[in-house]
C-alpha cells in the first residue's frame, strides 16, 4: 500500500474544504494510506494550502515519487493524474 | 500538549475563588454563564490537536525544541508574527468571541525582551526567571491570564499620589525570599479561565512610584487572589435553558475585576521590582504586541458576521438586491482592511536584543486604531441588512409553544425551502455580536482593548516622524531646508 504524506496549511482562511478534498482522494485511490506530515519516507508527499498565497513551509516534507502543492479544488485533476502515473 | 478535554478538567481542579452576582461559584467549567467562556480557550487547546491547523496553532519552542502551542510561543521571526495574527483569525472564525488566550502570549513577548533589557542595565535575575517560568508554562500548556490595566482612580494623578494606594497595585512589604502585594486588576479577560496570572505595570513611572513598577506570575488561586465577573449584555439567557437566543450557544468571553488582596509573591516569580524606567518599555511593547492581535481576533470574528448577515439576506430573500450586495463589499473591505494591518505591522516586525521579534509599533497602533472604529461599521451594516426583526423576535420558548409556535413559523418565514427556526438562529447570532453578550468583545473591547483610541493617538504622534515628512515637502517645493 502506497503513502502519502500529507501536509495542511496553518487553515487562516481557506477558500475550500481541505479535509474533504484529501478524503475525496481515498475514494478515486482507496490503495492509498494516508499519513500525517511526519510519515517516514512516504511514497508521495501532498501539500494541500487553502488560498493562492500557498504560504505553508514544506522543504523539509518529500516523497519517493513525487510531490504535489494544492491550492484549489481545480488543482484535483492534476494531483489524481500525478497519483495515477503512481500506480 | 493539553488536548481540550484535560484542559477543562485542570481548570476544574483548581481552587480558583470567583465571584458573580453576590455569589461563589465553584468552577468555571460548571457555570452555565461562565461555561461559554471557557470553551473559546478549550478551542485553543482542540484546534491544535487537528492536523488542518497544527502549521498554525503550533510551532517549536526556541527554548525547549519541543512542539509548543503558539500561545505559548515566544516569536523569533516576522513569520512568527505573520502566524500569529493567522492562528488568531482563525480562532475568531472558529468561536465567534474573545478566545482569553492573547493577553498572556501577548504579556510572554513583552516581559522577554523588557527583562534582557533590565538585566543587562541593573545585573538583575529577571530575565531568567522569566524564561524558567516560560519553560513551565510551555512544558505543562497553561493559559496565562495577562493582567495590565489597573482601577486608576483619579486619572490625573500618578500612582503614588492616589489617596488611596492600593487603586494601582503595589508592593506593601519586602521580604527575603518574596513580595507581598496589594491591588487590584481591571477588565481581565478569561481570568477564570486561566491558570496563572502574569502581571504587569499599567504605565510609565517615575521613581517615586517603585513600589508599583512591579511584574510578576502566580498561580490564579493563590492565597489573596480573588475576582468579581463583570455583567455582560444579555448574559442571563445563558440561564434560560434553550439554545437559540443566546445566539452564540457554544462560546463567549468573560472579564473580572480581580483583587490581590495582600499576595506573596517569591522571588524567582518576580520579572520587574522597582526599576521605574522601563515601566513605559514593557508597557508600550506589550500594548503593540496586543494592538496586533486585534488585527487577528477581531477579523475572525468578523468573518462570521459578515456570513451571518450574507446569510439572513439570503433569508429575507433580499441577497439579489444591489445596495445588500454593496453593504458585504463594504464589511469585507473594512474587515480585510484591519486584517491587512495586522499583517503589515507583522511582516514589518524586527529583532529585539533579546532575540525576539517586536512588532512595526506604528503600523500596529495604526492597526488598533482602525479596529477601534471599523467593527462598529461592520455591525452596523449587518443590523441595516438584518432588519428590524433582530430585536422584536419573540423567544425560543414562544417558538417552541404548542399554541404560539405554528404562529411564529407561520409569520416570521422568509423564502421558501428556509425554516423560521434557521432565520431566527442567524438573527440572534447577529444581535449577540452586535448588542448582545458577543457585543463586548467584538465592539466595546475593539475600543478600549489594549488601549483606548487616544493612546494609539499619541503612539502616532510619537511615531509619525512629522520632521522627516516636512523635509520631504520642503525637497519638492524648493525650499532650503536651512
Amino acid at each position: 500500500m502506497a503513502v502519502i504524506a500529507v501536509k495542511y496549511c496553518g487553515g487562516c482562511n481557506p477558500r475550500y474544504d481541505r479535509v474533504g478534498f484529501v478524503r475525496s482522494l481515498q475514494g478515486d485511490f482507496p490503495e492509498l494510506e494516508v499519513a500525517g506530515a511526519d510519515a517516514a519516507e512516504p511514497d508521495f508527499a501532498l501539500v494541500v494550502c487553502g488560498c493562492p498565497a500557498r504560504c505553508v513551509q514544506h522543504e523539509q516534507l518529500t516523497g519517493r515519487q513525487g510531490k504535489f502543492v494544492a491550492a484549489s479544488p481545480e488543482d484535483r485533476e492534476a494531483l489524481c493524474a500525478a497519483l495515477a502515473e503512481m500506480r | 500538549m493539553m488536548t481540550g478535554e484535560q484542559y477543562v478538567e485542570s481548570i476544574r481542579s483548581m481552587k480558583t475563588e470567583i465571584y458573580m452576582f453576590g455569589e461563589k461559584i465553584n468552577s468555571a467549567a460548571d457555570s452555565p454563564i461562565l461555561r461559554p467562556s471557557l470553551n473559546s480557550v478549550k478551542a485553543t487547546y482542540d484546534l491544535a490537536e487537528k492536523p488542518e491547523y497544527e502549521d498554525l496553532m503550533t510551532v517549536t519552542s526556541h527554548l525547549t525544541g519541543k512542539k509548543i502551542n503558539r500561545f505559548c510561543h515566544i516569536h523569533q521571526s516576522a513569520e512568527d508574527l505573520i502566524n500569529k495574527v493567522k492562528m488568531q483569525r482563525l480562532c475568531g472564525q472558529k468561536t465567534a468571541a474573545c478566545f482569553q488566550r492573547c493577553v498572556g502570549m501577548d504579556a510572554f513577548n513583552a516581559i522577554y525582551s523588557t527583562t534582557f533589557e533590565v538585566d543587562k542595565k541593573y545585573n538583575t535575575p529577571y530575565f531568567n526567571n522569566f524564561k524558567e517560568y516560560l519553560k513551565m508554562v510551555q512544558e505543562k500548556d497553561l493559559t496565562v491570564d495577562g493582567a495590565m490595566t489597573d482601577p486608576k482612580g483619579d486619572r490625573g494623578l500618578a500612582p503614588s499620589q492616589q489617596s488611596d494606594p492600593d487603586l494601582y497595585l503595589h508592593v506593601v512589604e519586602r521580604r527575603a525570599d518574596g513580595v507581598v502585594v496589594r491591588g487590584a486588576k481591571s477588565h481581565q479577560t478569561g481570568i477564570s479561565n486561566s491558570h496563572e496570572v502574569i502581571v504587569m505595570p499599567t504605565i510609565a513611572m517615575r521613581p517615586e512610584d517603585k513600589d508599583y513598577a512591579i511584574s510578576f506570575a502566580v498561580p490564579v488561586d493563590t492565597k489573596g487572589i480573588f475576582m468579581i465577573v463583570g455583567r455582560q449584555s444579555c448574559d442571563t439567557r445563558k440561564l434560560e435553558g434553550g439554545k437559540i437566543d443566546m445566539g452564540n450557544s457554544e462560546f463567549g468571553g468573560m472579564e473580572a475585576l480581580v483583587v490581590f488582596d495582600n499576595v506573596f509573591v517569591p522571588n524567582d516569580r518576580i520579572f520587574l521590582n522597582g526599576e521605574t524606567d522601563f515601566s513605559g518599555v514593557l508597557v508600550e511593547r506589550f500594548a503593540g504586541y496586543h494592538r496586533q492581535s486585534y488585527g487577528g481576533c477581531k477579523v475572525g470574528v468578523g468573518d462570521v458576521l459578515i456570513g451571518a448577515a450574507a446569510l439572513i439576506a439570503d433569508y429575507n430573500g433580499a441577497a439579489k438586491a444591489s445596495h445588500v450586495k454593496d453593504k458585504l463589499i463594504e464589511m469585507t473591505h473594512l474587515n480585510e482592511t484591519l486584517y491587512s494591518c495586522g499583517i503589515a505591522c507583522s511582516a514589518q516586525g524586527s529583532k529585539t536584543e533579546s532575540g525576539n521579534y517586536l512588532i512595526d509599533m506604528l503600523l500596529a497602533n495604526v492597526c488598533k486604531q482602525n479596529v477601534t472604529r471599523y467593527p462598529y461599521e461592520i455591525a452596523r451594516l449587518a443590523e441595516d441588512i438584518a432588519g428590524g426583526l433582530m430585536v422584536t423576535a419573540p423567544s425560543e420558548k414562544d417558538l417552541r409553544h404548542e399554541k404560539l409556535g405554528p404562529y411564529v413559523e407561520k409569520y416570521l418565514k422568509g423564502v421558501d425551502g428556509v425554516p423560521t427556526e434557521y432565520r431566527l438562529r442567524v438573527l440572534r447570532l447577529i444581535e449577540n455580536l452586535t448588542l448582545g453578550a458577543a457585543a463586548v468583545g467584538y465592539r466595546t473591547e475593539s475600543m478600549h482593548g489594549a488601549g483606548s483610541p487616544q493612546a494609539q493617538r499619541i503612539m502616532i504622534a510619537r511615531q509619525g516622524n512629522i520632521a522627516q515628512k516636512k523635509d520631504l515637502a520642503k525637497a519638492i517645493a524648493k525650499i532650503d531646508k536651512k
